[in-house]
């Protein structure tokens, strides 16, 4: 037992102590995903992004929440924050439900810290998974958190990942800088054991649907199978 | 500056949200005003990189800034006039609001 399901059920279920929300601002603000930050009994602070604040939000928290899965699939939940679907009624101005995203915040969270400050390995983690995630915004939402000596990488926002979305194209800073390289083979092992555990991808198919989740899985052997880290 | 592009930090734990460059057109090109141009800048253009090949001329670049910052942690807002500024051509950080409370989930979510 990791405490990972225990986590999981916790930010599901655990009392919400607060939401906070910056100022709507007087100008408009496309295409940001409007958010709000809630404090859990206990003391935990989360980041809950809304179906209902943008739109085909209920395809973008799920991506959210499948990139989560995925991290956890691949033993990587020390990259991506713990993240679980929740629906909640706290938002203001809506009395329904609300299917939302809730993420754990990282503590000493350094914003889009210089890549250089990471090690090889995360930076290559970070390449492999946006690949696999078909991430779109990723020539910034990462940040660096305190390590042992060494500052360790940390990805946000994976809402707009894993299928193609209108207006938007695979980018991404890790990929880049290992683009044409051949994948360390103890890297490559992670995706091995994810292909090769295909029935732990029911989590990831109640999130992204079957078809979606057979281009991951597609994305992932063409990795293994290359052993070079190519753009998707 | 009058037309401008703020490029705002959230700082969802501490509750803050901060300005920490501007992009305006100024001498014919994109221009970025930091409080701290060495921390930021960088920042700013590699989230940027590439787009004046799409888009060569400055006014363009800046109002297709919005689309290429647009994070949970990092966004920028629409251009805009100095006197509608949420900001207030400032630096000073904006504080979160609380907006409601005291919720105990009775039914998790399926995944």
């Amino acid at each position: 037992m990791d405490g990972l399901d225990e986590l999981e059920h916790y930010l599901r279920t655990a009392r919400i102590l607060d939401v906070g929300a910056f100022p709507d601002p007087d100008i408009p603000q496309p295409g940001a995903h409007p958010s709000f930050r809630f404090i859990l009994e206990g003391g935990v602070g989360a980041l809950a992004k809304p179906a209902h604040t943008i739109g085909e939000g209920d395809a973008v928290v799920r991506c959210e929440a499948a990139a989560w899965v995925l991290a956890r699939q691949l033993k990587w939940t020390d990259l991506v924050g713990t993240t679980v679907l929740r629906e909640t009624d706290v938002f203001p101005d809506v009395e329904e439900e609300v299917t939302t995203s809730l993420q754990i915040l990282w503590p000493g969270f350094e914003l889009d810290a210089d890549m250089g400050q990471f090690s090889d390995e995360d930076i290559w983690r970070a390449a492999i998974f946006d690949v696999l995630v078909l991430h779109t915004d990723r020539t910034h939402n990462w940040g660096a958190v305190p390590g042992h000596g060494q500052k360790r990488l940390k990805l946000i926002d994976h809402g707009y990942a894993f299928r193609e979305w209108p207006g938007r194209e695979f980018a991404s800073s890790f990929a880049d800088a290992k683009a044409g390289q051949e994948i360390p083979d103890d890297l490559a092992e992670p995706l091995d054991d994810f292909l090769g555990h295909v029935e732990t991808h029911d989590r990831l198919e109640d999130l992204l649907g079957e078809q979606v989740l057979e281009e991951l899985v597609a994305r992932g052997r063409t990795l293994v199978e290359d052993r070079t880290l190519n753009h998707p | 500056m009058s037309v401008h592009v703020d490029v705002v930090k959230n700082e969802w734990l501490t509750g803050e949200q901060r300005p920490i460059a501007r992009l305006f057109v100024g001498k014919g090109e994109l221009q970025i005003d930091s409080p701290d141009p060495a921390r930021w800048g960088p920042v700013v253009e590699q989230a940027l990189d590439g787009m004046k090949l799409d888009h060569p001329e400055p006014e363009e670049q800046l109002g297709e800034v919005t689309s290429r910052l647009r994070g949970s942690h990092l966004f920028a807002t629409v251009p805009h006039d100095h006197d509608d500024c949420p900001y207030r051509g400032a630096w000073e950080p904006v504080r979160m609001e609380s907006v409601s409370s005291s919720q105990t989930a009775a039914d998790p979510a399926p995944a």
